[in-house]
């Protein structure tokens, strides 16, 4: 059993750098002693979370611009605290998608924050000092999916 | 991200294998739109996702955005063989209520024209 531990990983604001940050997010939750479900569970949260960040927080990919990522595992229990600098974001009150809207003529969009709000234990959200900081607990528990 | 296509028939299949997110869907989405409009002639499109490990909203959006196309044009499609990853987020999003999904590539291509 792998004693309690806080990781960091920082990526670029880029989509192609989201890659990595699933990669570092799902060993974090597999030395946390969580299942393989909620080990995807996990990437898919980040993935999603990191892209709505570069799409609309940062609303560009740049190199100038960081998510940072904080791991705190342990004990079957994944804390993720993803931190940006772009425009405040709350993924708490953001609209999600609505299943209906596949019959309208707009685009769909927010399946990916209805993922999160489906997936995660418990979400946080705060904006402080020009900072989003959003925090994400995951573990074993049953899940809808 | 790879995109291949075989037939079945006259029935386009086009295989989606590989890790699909934000930073590839667009490009997936291009090359299967090329597919469809060279390809695509008769009724149904089959899209198959066996070998496709991942798939976030970035993904299914593409998906959707197909699904419309293909319905406004009065034409199908078919989902075949989800990998158990694809099915759960399929499934997540109340998708797999909407879109027609098939055990395999040949339930799919066998099943009568809706």
């Amino acid at each position: 059993m792998i004693a309690p531990f806080s990781r960091v990983f920082q990526l670029e604001a880029r989509l192609s750098a989201i890659a990595a940050a699933r990669e570092f997010v799902a060993q974090a939750a597999r030395d946390a002693g969580l299942s393989d479900d909620r080990v995807n569970h996990a990437q898919l949260i980040v993935d999603e979370h990191c892209t709505n960040v570069i799409e609309h927080g940062y609303q560009r990919e740049s190199s100038e611009h960081a998510i940072v990522m904080q791991c705190e595992g342990g004990g079957q229990r994944l804390v993720i605290t993803l931190t940006d600098a772009g425009k405040p974001f709350n993924p708490l009150t953001a609209p999600d998608a609505q299943l209906h809207a596949i019959s309208a003529d707009d685009s769909i969009g927010g399946w990916g924050i209805y993922f999160i709000r489906q997936l995660a234990d418990t979400l946080e959200y705060e904006y402080r000092d020009g900072t989003n900081r959003f925090t994400v607990t995951l573990t074993n528990r049953a899940h809808p999916s | 991200m790879p995109i291949s296509l075989t037939k079945i028939g006259e029935v386009p299949v086009i295989h989606v294998s590989g890790w699909i997110d934000s930073s590839n869907a667009p490009e997936m989405a291009t090359e299967i739109r090329a597919i469809v409009d060279i390809e695509l002639t008769d009724h149904v499109l089959i899209v198959e996702l066996s070998e496709c490990e991942y798939m976030s909203s970035a993904g299914l959006r593409e998906i959707v955005a197909l699904y419309k196309r293909l319905a406004r044009e009065k034409r199908e499609l078919r989902l075949a063989a989800p990998s158990r990853r694809v099915l759960d987020i399929l499934e997540m999003s109340g998708l797999h209520t909407v879109f027609t999904l098939y055990d395999s590539i040949t339930a799919a291509a066998g099943a009568p024209t809706r």
